[in-house]
C-alpha cells in the first residue's frame, strides 16, 4: 500500500497480520490488572473506609492475609488507599490526557490548516510555553484555578471538605492538561501541513466544503492515529506529573490518597533502610512504588505498540 | 570543523569551567580551612535574619548568639542558671528603690572588622554604653516592626514616649535617633544607666537575651535593610559564609576580648572532663560549619556518617539510637556517640489567633478542639515520647509550674469533644466552617502530623485543612495575623515564670510575643503584678491563678512539654545541656585527632 493510502486509512489492518504477545500486548494485560481494580474497587472504597479515621491498634502492621498490603501509621489498610489512590492517579492522568488532547489538537490543527501568519503566532505561543518551567505553570494555573472551582462545588452543594478535596483533584488534572498540550499541537500541526495538500482536500475545496466541516469529517479522521498515540504517551505522562507534584505536596494533599503521595509518606523508609533502622515499615513505600512503576511501564509499552501500528511513518509498504 | 563540533566545544568548555568553578570553590573553602579546627553542625529550619533587633525563633537566636554579645550571659556550668557579667564588668549597681541599675561595661570590647567602619579603615570601634541604647532605640523604633518591643513595653522611663514619636515619623529615615530617652543614659563610654518606670526583677535576666544585644550603628546605616544578613558583632565568632537556605559559616573572630573558659562549676562537671580546659582563652574552636538541612533523614545520615558532630534524632531512627530502656544503643556506643537528656524549659501547643472572628468568640470550640487531641498519641507518634503531655503553659522547670492545674479540657476525651462541638455550632449558629492549620515546616514528619490532626478533628466531627510553609514563612504569616492556627511554642528565654506569661499579656499581641493575640483584662491585671515582684512563694501563687485563667480560656490547644535526646561524638569535648543554648559553641572543645581517625575528616 502506498503512504497517501496509509495516511487517508489508518486503521486499515494490513494483510497477513496475526495477533502475537508482544509489549503492547503485555502492556495491555498489566494495565488491566491493575487499572480495572483500581476503579472497580472504587465505590467500595469510598463506602468502605472513612479517610479520616485512625484504626487504633493497627497501625503500621506489616503484610498479612488480613492487610495484603500491611497498614499505615494511621491504621489505615494500604491496599485499599494504593487502589483508591490508582483510581485517583489515572483518573487524572486519563482526564489530563483528554484535555491535552482537546487543546492540542484545536490548537495544532487551526494552526495547520490556517498556514501564514496565524500559524507562526500560534506556534510561537507553543515555543514560548516550552521553554517555561513546567511545575511553575502547573501550581500558578492551580493557584490561580482553586478558588472558583472550590465555589463551583460548594454551589453544587458539596460540603466544605468534600469540595476542597474535589477541587484540588479537578484543578490539578486542569493544570496537568493545560501544560501537556504542547507536542501534541506541534504533532497535529505537521499531520495537517502536509494532508492540507493531499488530493482529496483540493477536491473538498473545489466543491465548496466549508472550514469546520473539512476539519472535521476529512482532517480529522486521517488524524486519529497520530492522535491515539500521542494520547497514549501522554497519559503516563500525566500520571507522573501527578504523582510527583504529590509526592512533593503541591499536588494531591493526603488523606486523599494519590500514588504520588503515598509514595512519599513510604519515602522515610528508604532512609531507615539506608541507616539500618530496627524497624522498617517496607511496604509503605514498596507498593504504591510498585503499582505506579508498572501502569506506567504498561502505559508505555501499549503507546509503542499503538505507534508502531499506526503511525503512518513508520508502517512499511 | 564541522558545524556540530563548533556549536558543541564552546558548550563543553563553558560546562568544564563551571564545573572548575564550582570544584574551586570547594577547594577554597578547604584551602580556608586548613590549619583551623572546625565543628559541623546543621540545622533543620532556615535563619530568617541575623538582626537582633527583630530575632525571635531559636534557630536564629543559636546562631546569631555566636556572633553577638549581651551585657550578662549565664555561667555555662553551674545549675541552678546563674547569670554573669559577659560585655558588663560587673554585676549591676542597683538602687535602693529598685528603679535604676547602673551598668559598668568592660573597657576592651571591640566590634569586630567590618568595611562600615570607615573611619578607622574597616576597623572595629570599640563598644560604647551608648551603643547598647542604639540597639534598644531600633526595637522600640515602632518603623522596624520588631517583634521584640515586649522585651521593654512599659519598663524604662521615657523609652514608650520614644515609641509614641516614631509613630509619628513619615519615614524610617525621619526618626531621630539622637532624641533623648530619660531612662537610658550613657553616663560615659563604659556606663550605662537605666532607670525603671517600676521594678523589674527580671531585666538582669533580659539584659542576658539576644534581642538586647549591642549592634554598631555603622553597619546598620552602611548595611540598610540587607543588616540582617550581615551581622556585624562583639562575639568570639563573625560569620563569614551564608548560602541562605544551605550553610552558614562563622569564624574566630581576630579581636574577641580575652574570655577564660570557667575553672569552677558543678561537682559532677570535673569528673566528667569539663573543666579540662579551665583558664584557656575562648573560642576554643576556630570555625563552625552549619548545614541547614530541613528533612531529618539526610540531616540523620549524616550525623551518622559523622559528618556531623552533633544533632538530635529524628522521629524515625529512634529505635535505632536508643534502646527500650533510654540508653544508647551498643552499636552507637562502639561509635563513639555520646547521649545527653534534659528537660527543655519549652511548652509547645497549636495557637489561635484570637482575633479570627470564629476562633475568638467561640470557646466551646477551642474546648473541643483540645479535648479531640490524644496527647498520649501524639508524643508516641511523633515524638518517640520525649516529653510529657502538656496540662498548662508552664513547663516543669519554671517556678510556678502546676502539676495538678484544673485543667479538664486539655485531656483526652472524644465523647465530651463532640458534645462541645455541638455547643459550639449552637454558638456560631450552624454547621462551622473549615479550619486553617499552619504548619510550620514541609518536611515528612510535619505532613505526617498535619494529617494525624486532621483525622483527630474529624473523629469529633471538625472540619480542617492544614498548609504547610517554611518556619520563617509561618512566622510571617502569624506576625500578621493571617493565620487561624498555627504550630508554635515556647523556649523559656529566661529561667522565669514572667517569660511564659507575657505570651498572653493583651499588649503584648502580633507583632509582638502574644501572637494569639489573646486579650483577658483579669489576666492582664495578674501579669502586671508578677511582672515587678521578686520570687516568693506569694509570686508563684499568682502565677498559677494567671495560668489558671489562661488555661480556662484556652487560646490554644497544648500539647507537650519537650524532653531534648541530643547525640553527639566523644571528640566534641566539654558539651553540657543548656536550656539556655545560645553563644556556648566559645566553650566547646574539638578532639580533631581523635575525629580523624574515626571518620577521616
Amino acid at each position: 500500500m502506498s503512504d497517501a493510502v496509509a495516511v487517508q486509512h489508518p486503521m486499515q489492518v494490513p494483510s497477513g497480520w496475526r495477533p502475537r504477545l508482544s509489549a503492547g500486548w503485555v502492556g495491555g494485560v498489566i494495565l488491566l490488572l491493575i487499572a480495572l481494580p483500581c476503579f472497580l474497587t472504587l465505590p467500595w472504597a469510598l463506602e468502605r473506609f472513612d479517610l479520616h479515621r485512625m484504626d487504633e491498634g493497627m497501625q503500621l502492621l506489616p503484610p498479612s492475609w488480613a492487610e495484603p498490603m500491611g497498614t499505615d501509621l494511621f491504621g489505615q489498610s494500604v491496599m485499599w488507599r494504593s487502589l483508591m489512590g490508582g483510581a485517583i492517579s489515572l483518573g487524572i492522568g486519563g482526564c489530563a490526557a483528554l484535555i491535552s488532547v482537546f487543546i492540542g489538537v484545536t490548537w495544532g490543527a487551526t494552526a495547520g490548516y490556517v498556514g501564514g501568519r496565524v500559524d507562526s503566532a500560534m506556534m510561537r505561543v507553543v515555543d514560548v510555553l516550552y521553554g517555561l518551567p513546567y511545575i511553575l505553570l502547573v501550581v500558578l494555573m492551580n493557584l490561580a484555578l482553586r478558588p472558583f472551582v472550590e465555589s463551583g462545588f460548594k454551589w453544587a452543594g458539596l460540603d466544605e471538605s468534600a469540595a476542597s478535596g474535589m477541587s484540588g483533584i479537578v484543578t490539578l488534572l486542569v493544570a496537568i492538561g493545560g501544560v501537556s498540550w504542547l507536542t501534541m499541537a506541534r504533532v497535529i500541526r505537521g499531520q495537517v501541513l502536509s494532508l492540507r495538500s493531499q488530493p482529496f482536500m483540493e477536491a473538498a475545496r473545489a466543491v465548496g466544503t466549508g472550514h469546520m466541516r473539512t476539519l472535521i469529517v476529512h482532517l480529522l479522521p486521517n488524524l486519529i492515529g497520530p492522535i491515539v498515540v500521542y494520547a497514549t504517551l501522554t497519559v503516563p505522562q500525566a500520571i507522573l506529573q501527578e504523582s510527583f507534584l504529590s509526592f512533593l505536596g503541591i499536588g494531591v494533599q493526603a488523606p486523599i490518597p494519590s500514588w504520588g503521595n503515598l509514595a512519599s509518606e513510604g519515602l522515610p523508609q528508604l532512609h531507615k533502610m539506608a541507616t539500618h533502622a530496627k524497624s522498617v515499615e517496607w511496604w509503605l513505600l514498596l507498593f504504591p512504588c510498585l503499582l505506579l512503576g508498572l501502569t506506567l511501564m504498561g502505559l508505555n509499552f501499549l503507546g509503542d505498540a499503538l505507534r508502531n501500528r499506526l503511525d503512518p511513518k513508520r508502517v512499511k509498504t | 570543523m564541522r558545524r556540530e563540533v563548533l556549536i558543541a566545544w564552546p558548550i563543553a568548555l563553558l560546562l568544564v569551567v563551571s564545573g572548575l568553578m564550582l570544584g574551586c570553590n570547594g577547594e577554597g573553602d578547604a584551602a580556608d580551612e586548613a590549619g583551623m579546627t572546625t565543628t559541623y553542625g546543621a540545622i533543620s529550619s532556615k535563619v530568617r535574619g541575623m538582626d537582633p533587633m527583630d530575632i525571635g525563633d531559636t534557630t536564629s537566636s543559636g546562631i546569631a548568639s555566636n556572633i553577638y554579645d549581651c551585657l550578662y550571659q549565664y555561667h555555662y556550668l553551674k545549675r541552678p542558671y546563674e547569670l554573669i557579667p559577659n560585655l558588663a564588668a560587673e554585676m549591676p549597681t542597683v538602687s535602693e528603690d529598685g528603679l535604676t541599675y547602673t551598668i559598668k561595661l568592660r573597657d576592651d570590647v571591640y566590634f569586630q572588622d567590618d568595611p562600615c567602619f570607615t573611619e578607622t579603615d574597616g576597623k572595629g570601634r570599640k563598644l560604647v554604653a551608648d551603643d547598647f541604647i542604639y540597639s534598644w532605640k531600633r526595637i522600640a523604633d515602632i518603623k522596624n516592626i520588631s517583634k521584640n518591643w515586649w522585651i521593654f513595653d512599659g519598663k524604662i522611663k521615657g523609652f514608650d514616649e520614644f515609641r509614641e514619636y516614631t509613630k509619628t515619623a513619615e519615614s524610617k529615615a525621619d526618626v531621630d535617633y539622637s532624641r533623648p530617652v530619660a531612662g537610658l543614659e550613657a553616663v560615659d563610654d563604659t556606663t550605662l544607666r537605666i532607670t525603671l518606670v517600676k521594678p523589674w526583677p527580671q531585666v538582669v535576666y533580659y539584659l542576658a537575651h539576644l534581642p538586647s544585644a549591642a549592634v554598631p550603628r555603622e553597619a546598620v546605616e552602611h548595611y540598610g535593610d540587607e543588616f540582617l544578613n550581615h551581622p556585624v558583632g562583639t562575639g568570639p565568632y563573625q560569620l563569614k559564609t551564608w548560602r541562605h537556605g544551605s550553610k552558614i559559616v562563622m569564624e574566630r573572630n581576630p579581636t574577641f576580648r580575652e574570655v577564660l573558659y570557667p575553672s569552677e562549676g558543678d561537682p559532677d562537671d570535673e569528673a566528667a572532663g569539663r573543666l579540662a580546659d579551665a583558664g584557656k582563652r575562648l573560642p576554643l574552636i576556630d570555625r563552625i560549619d552549619i548545614t541547614i538541612i530541613e528533612e531529618s533523614q539526610p540531616l540523620w545520615l549524616k550525623l551518622m556518617a559523622g559528618d556531623l558532630d552533633i544533632g538530635g534524632i529524628p522521629k524515625d531512627n529512634f529505635d535505632t539510637a536508643i534502646s527500650p530502656t533510654r540508653d544508647l544503643t551498643p552499636e552507637l556506643v562502639e561509635q563513639g556517640v555520646v547521649l545527653e537528656v534534659y528537660e527543655d524549659a519549652a511548652t509547645y501547643w497549636y495557637g489561635f489567633n484570637m482575633e479570627d472572628p470564629l476562633l475568638g468568640n467561640n470557646k466551646p470550640l477551642r474546648q473541643a478542639m483540645n479535648l479531640a487531641i490524644d496527647r498520649a498519641d501524639f508524643l508516641k507518634k511523633f515524638m518517640n515520647n520525649r516529653g510529657v503531655e502538656a496540662r498548662g503553659v508552664l513547663p516543669p522547670m519554671i517556678a510556678g509550674y502546676d502539676e495538678d492545674i484544673d485543667s479538664p479540657y486539655t485531656v483526652y476525651d472524644t465523647e465530651l469533644a463532640k458534645q462541645k462541638v455541638k455547643e459550639a455550632e449552637a454558638e456560631y449558629g450552624g454547621p462551622l466552617p473549615m479550619i486553617t492549620l499552619t504548619m510550620g515546616g514541609t518536611d515528612s514528619t510535619q505532613r505526617q502530623t498535619g494529617q494525624w490532626f486532621i483525622r483527630s478533628y474529624e473523629n469529633v466531627g471538625l472540619k480542617v485543612e492544614v498548609e504547610y510553609m517554611d518556619w520563617p514563612s509561618m512566622q510571617e504569616k502569624v506576625k500578621t495575623k493571617s493565620a487561624q492556627m498555627y504550630s508554635m511554642g515556647w523556649v523559656a528565654d529566661i529561667p522565669d515564670a514572667e517569660n511564659f506569661m507575657q505570651l498572653f499579656y493583651g499588649p503584648n499581641g502580633s507583632p509582638g510575643a502574644n501572637n494569639m493575640n489573646y486579650k483577658n483584662p483579669e489576666v492582664d491585671a495578674l501579669y502586671e503584678k508578677i511582672a515587678v515582684m521578686d520570687e516568693s512563694p506569694e509570686r508563684v501563687a499568682l502565677v498559677r491563678e494567671m495560668q489558671q485563667k489562661v488555661v480556662d480560656d484556652l487560646p490554644c490547644v497544648l500539647t507537650i512539654h519537650r524532653v531534648v535526646f541530643i547525640l553527639h561524638y566523644d571528640w566534641l569535648n566539654n558539651y553540657k545541656p543548656h536550656v539556655f543554648q545560645y553563644g556556648l559553641a566559645k566553650y566547646r572543645n574539638l578532639d580533631a585527632e581523635l575525629r580523624q581517625q574515626r571518620v577521616g575528616r
